[in-house]
Order: structure tokens, then sequence, then C-alpha cells
């Protein structure tokens, strides 16, 4: 009896030890593709980039080619050599900018704008699907839009003609900078709005009920409950709005063409992307990398420091 | 069920909504405020609503004033058309200039769909793969998948854009659809974690049961995994396809010469603002946001619930 026993545990082993190889060609196979993938679309991607910082176009070359020995890191010291020329140190404070205006104004005011929402203002259904609908909206037709109302055509042009302001230079010089900024901040402030919500949405109702019988008025009630509790959520709204220093391209480029000041490291890398001299973009991205990198996962790590005890 | 009936159903939906939140505004405990707190409100309501006003109101300027004809249009370009006409909606169709490389808005229309679908259709399909067997499978290098998927994703990489050009050259892809296709495909990402925490807390009882009725595992993916989860599939897939509709940089340098409606709008733009063609854009514009819109009307809720999901934990 036991000997049958034996000899049945062991057919049952036999029989996994058969399907193993199976199933180790199952989980090849699922794997196979995004890890091809992700090595070659990625990480040769990254090391090639990493190569390219090394490389340059001579003097009248077509192509690019290895730095001599002596010189092996001109690229970089050319990187700092630019910072003296006024329209590079111009582009990166424009792209910094894009730091104080995602983190320091668009995030503090969806916030705000979120938790009138959570807290059911009147339509706040509707709000927020119509807040939302710029996320949605292919980024030409918003620029398109945007740029033809204050037109010499546009809807907004004789709204302002009323004040006595022109908008036909409202592209042009200092104001298309700011131009450029409130589309961001028109634009951005839906998604914020939206993720900042679905976090406030996960607050339990005990807390909020029981506050709201001790009678703590909106104010507190928004510093003291809601910003802990949506804490996780602002942390990675503050690390996306902080990534916008170097992703931001293509408002400027569609608005302004990257004039009057609106030039940023995005835009520059994507100018120059298709050049020859492709070291110099790569010199650009990795040496912004190289500072973004520590600077976003210390901030990141600073913000998960408070209210640690966000678990519910 | 007949489109009347589906569009019957969603506005019956939305009006239910409409009503529970009304009811819980008036009776909630939550939402009962003081008189001070109701001038606030009504404060932020006023804001909302200049907010509201701003987002809404130039698409519908766009979309009257494509119904206008090119003098009611210079006479006029506030109000609505004197006499509407669906002529610059039909000309939007069939125009094509050397700027847009000879394609008209249709061709463009055609491109993003070709190039969305079957760019959604495979990154949707490869994350899943991947995420079910990370999350479900026990095997060598697991954790150093999920931790390298992670780590990407914290990463801020900045300009690999040229050597991803170059490298695009060198394999032959730059210039094909389905190179576009082929950098669409990723696995990892975003769709990797959302699909792996879902899989993570899938119930392992259904394949546990097909695994003693002698289920390959590939069967069971197909026949078990898939239709289980069919929800946040088609989430995923609306959120994709709709970025993928709308992304502008991946076609415009890699298929230059065949635009889709989000790289073409630019250049049918330039045309025919140097045309002064104003009604023809406003057309143009409306027909190609206008998929968009639709589907945004239809799966808002879905859009807006699994957007979300992505970011809330930091």
């Amino acid at each position: 009896m036991s000997g049958a026993f034996v000899k049945k545990e062991d057919k049952q082993f036999e029989k996994r030890k058969r399907k193993f190889p199976r199933t180790a060609f199952f989980i090849i196979l699922m794997l196979f593709y995004p890890i091809f993938h992700f090595l070659l679309m990625w990480f040769g991607v990254n090391i090639n980039s990493i190569l390219l910082t090394f490389q340059y176009v001579k003097p009248g070359g077509a192509h690019l080619e290895w730095v001599p020995i002596d010189q092996l890191f001109i690229n970089y010291i050319n990187i700092f050599k630019d910072f003296s020329d006024p329209q590079v140190s111009s582009m990166y404070t424009a792209s910094l900018v894009y730091f104080v205006l995602n983190c320091l104004i668009t995030l503090p005011i969806s916030l705000l704008f979120a938790y009138f929402i959570f807290k059911k203002i009147y339509a706040a259904g509707v709000f927020k699907v119509i807040f939302y609908l710029p996320s949605i909206l292919p980024i030409v037709a918003l620029t398109l839009v945007y740029t033809m109302a204050f037109g010499n055509k546009g809807f907004l042009t004789p709204l302002f003609g009323w004040f006595g302001v022109d908008t036909s230079t409202f592209f042009l010089g200092k104001t298309a900078k700011w131009m450029v900024w409130i589309f961001c901040f028109w634009t951005g402030i839906g998604y914020n709005v939206m993720m900042l919500t679905a976090g406030m949405a996960r607050i339990p109702r005990d807390i909020l009920e029981s506050s709201k019988m001790d009678g703590v008025p909106p104010l507190k009630e928004f510093i003291y409950i809601i910003i802990p509790l949506t804490w996780p959520t602002i942390t990675t709204l503050f690390i996306f709005g902080m990534m916008g220093v170097f992703g931001t391209y293509l408002q400027p480029m569609l608005l302004v063409q990257g004039q009057h000041g609106t030039n940023t490291i995005g835009l520059q890398i994507f100018n120059e992307a298709n050049n020859v001299a492709k070291n110099h973009p790569a010199t650009i991205g990795l040496f912004c990398t190289m500072i973004g990198t520590p600077i976003v996962l210390g901030v990141r790590a600073l913000l998960n420091h408070f209210f640690k005890e966000v678990n519910f | 069920m007949s489109v009347s009936a589906f569009v019957k159903q969603k506005i019956k939906n939305k009006r239910n909504q409409l009503r529970q939140a009304d009811y819980e505004r008036k009776n909630d405990l939550l939402y009962k405020r003081h008189r001070s707190e109701k001038v606030l409100y009504i404060a932020m309501f006023i804001i909302f609503l200049f907010f509201a006003i701003t987002y809404i109101f130039p698409f519908i300027w766009v979309l009257y004033n494509g119904f206008k004809t090119r003098t009611n249009f210079a006479n006029d370009y506030i109000g609505l058309p004197t006499s509407w006409t669906f002529k610059n909606f039909i000309d939007a169709f069939t125009y094509s200039k050397p700027e847009t490389q000879g394609f008209n808005i249709f061709q463009m229309l055609g491109m993003s769909v070709l190039l969305s679908v079957c760019g959604t259709l495979v990154t949707v399909f490869v994350s899943c793969c991947a995420a079910y067997v990370v999350a479900k499978y026990e095997f060598p290098g697991r954790s150093l998948i999920l931790g390298v998927v992670i780590f990407t994703m914290i990463i801020p990489i900045v300009g690999s854009l040229p050597s991803q050009i170059q490298l695009m050259k060198n394999l032959g892809l730059d210039g094909k659809i389905i190179g576009v296709i082929f950098l669409y495909s990723g696995g990892f990402g975003m769709n990797f974690m959302l699909l792996y925490s879902f899989f993570k807390n899938l119930s392992w009882t259904y394949v546990e049961a097909a695994k003693i009725d002698g289920a390959s595992d590939f069967r069971i993916f197909r026949s078990i995994i898939l239709p289980m989860a069919k929800g946040p599939i088609i989430a995923i897939s609306i959120i994709t396809l709709i970025g993928q509709w709308n992304d502008y940089m991946t076609p415009m340098i890699y298929l230059p010469d065949k635009p889709t409606i989000a790289v073409g709008l630019k250049l049918l733009s330039d045309a025919m603002q140097q045309e002064g063609n104003y009604v023809l854009l406003f057309a143009s514009i409306t027909l190609a946001i206008l998929p968009i819109i639709l589907m945004f009307c239809f799966f808002s809720k879905t859009i807006m619930e699994n957007t979300s999901v992505g970011g809330l934990k930091g």
C-alpha cells in the first residue's frame, strides 16, 4: 500500500519535472519581447547616449568620430564653456522657471481646486471633467486655439481692446514667456486636479466626519487633514513638476518657436537631435541627468520624510 | 444595443449621478455648510465657472466658426454664423498641399488610426504578458526585472532622443510605420505597473483548478487570465490609444512624410493660415479633435479613474 503511494508520489514528481520546462518555456516566451525591447530601446539607447558624449564632428567633417584621448571630456568642457553665452544661460533659466510654475504655482492652486471638488462644490463632477479636457486633446489643437484666441481675429482681442490692451504683441518680446507659462498653467491644472481628487477620495470618511462634528473650519481641515493624507499624490505630482524642467519643449516650440527667451533644455535637445553633431544634445542630456537625478531622488526622499504614516 | 439607446443610457446614468451628488450635497453631514462657508463656496464656484468657460468656449468658438463662409468670418469673427454651411468640413477632408506631404485630413486620420490602434494592441498585449509572468511566476531575476522597471520610472533621463534617432536609423526603422509601432511596443512602464498590481491581487484559485485539469500555461493565460483582466485591459487600452493618437513627437521625427492627425494639424494650420483660410482651419481642428472628444464623452469615467490610479502612490 505504502509502496503504491510512494510510486504515485514519484509519478507526480516526475510529471511536475516534465512540466517544468514547459513553464520555463512559457516564462521565456512571455518575457522575451519586452526584455529585448527594453534592452534595446532603454539600455541600448542610454548606453549609446553616453558613448555619444565621447564623440565629436571634426571641423569640416560630416560624421561623428571618437574624441582624442587627451580631449576625452571636451564635450563636457564645452557645456560648461557654453554657460558664458547669454542665450545658453537664458535657456537654463527658462527651464528652471518650470519648476516654479509647476511645483510652486500650478500644484498649490490645483490642490485648492481639488479640495473644493472633493468637497462637492456645485457641479463638481462637471468641473472635474471640463478641467481634465486639455489633458486628452492634441497639443497642436490646444496651441492653435490658444494663439488664435489672442490673434487679430480672435475672440479675446476685442475683450482686451476694451481695456486698451493690444493682444497682437502678446506672443512677441517679453510677454511671449508669460503666454507660454499661462498656457502651461491652463493646460496643466486639470491633470493635477484629477490626480489629487483621486488621492483625496481615499481619505477615510470617519476622519472627515469627526473633524466636521468637532467644528473644524475648512482652512484647518485643508491644512491639517487633507494635505497630510494626500501627501503621496502631492509628492508624485511635485516630482512630475520637477521633471518638467527637462521635459517641457512642445509648448514653447508650438507657441513661439522657442523664441523670445522661451527656449528650454528639452527644446534645445529636440532641435539638435536630428543634426549630425548628436554629441552636443547628448552631452546636454547626460549633464542634466547627472544633475537632475540626485536632486529629484533627494527631493523625493525629503518629501517622503514628511507625513510618513499615511497608510489607510 | 443601438447607438441611440446607448447614448440615452449614458445620459440617463449621468443624470442619476448628478441627482445623487445633489442629494449628497444637501443631506450629507460632510457637505453641510455654514453661512460663511457658503460665501467661500460661491466665490470658488465663480472662479471654477470662469476656468470652465476658458476651457469650453474656445472650442465652441472654433466649432461654430467652421460653419461660416469666409466672408461671414471676415465680417464677424465672434458671432454665430449668419448662414450655416458644411462646405468647410467637406473641403477639409480633401484639402492637401505639398506642405502637408500631399496628405488630406482623411488620410491623416487613417494614419492616426493605423498607428494608434496597432501601437496600442501591441503594447498592451506585451505589457500584459510581462506583468502576468512577473506577478504570478517565481523565477530567477523576477525581483531584478521589477526593480529595474521601478528604477527607470523614477530616474529622469534627459536627452536620449539623439541616440534613439541614431539607433532607429541604424536598425533601418526610420521613416517606416513598423518603426513607430516598434517604438510604441515597449512592455515595461506605467501600463506594466497597473497590470502588475492587478495580476498580483488576482485570485489564483481558478488557475490552480485549471492546472489540476491539465491546462497548459498558455491556455490558462488565454482562456482564464485575459478574460478576467478584461476591465483593466480595456481601460489601459483607451488611455494608451488617446496618448498615441495625440503623440506629436514620435510620428513627426520618424514619419515626417506620412503625417498623423496630431502632426498634420500643424502642417494644415500653417498652410491654411498662409492662405488666410481660417474657416477651413476651424473645420479641420474640429474634425481632428472630434474622435477624441467622442471617446472622452463615452469613456470619461474609465479614463479619469484609471489615469489617476497610476500616480496615487509616490
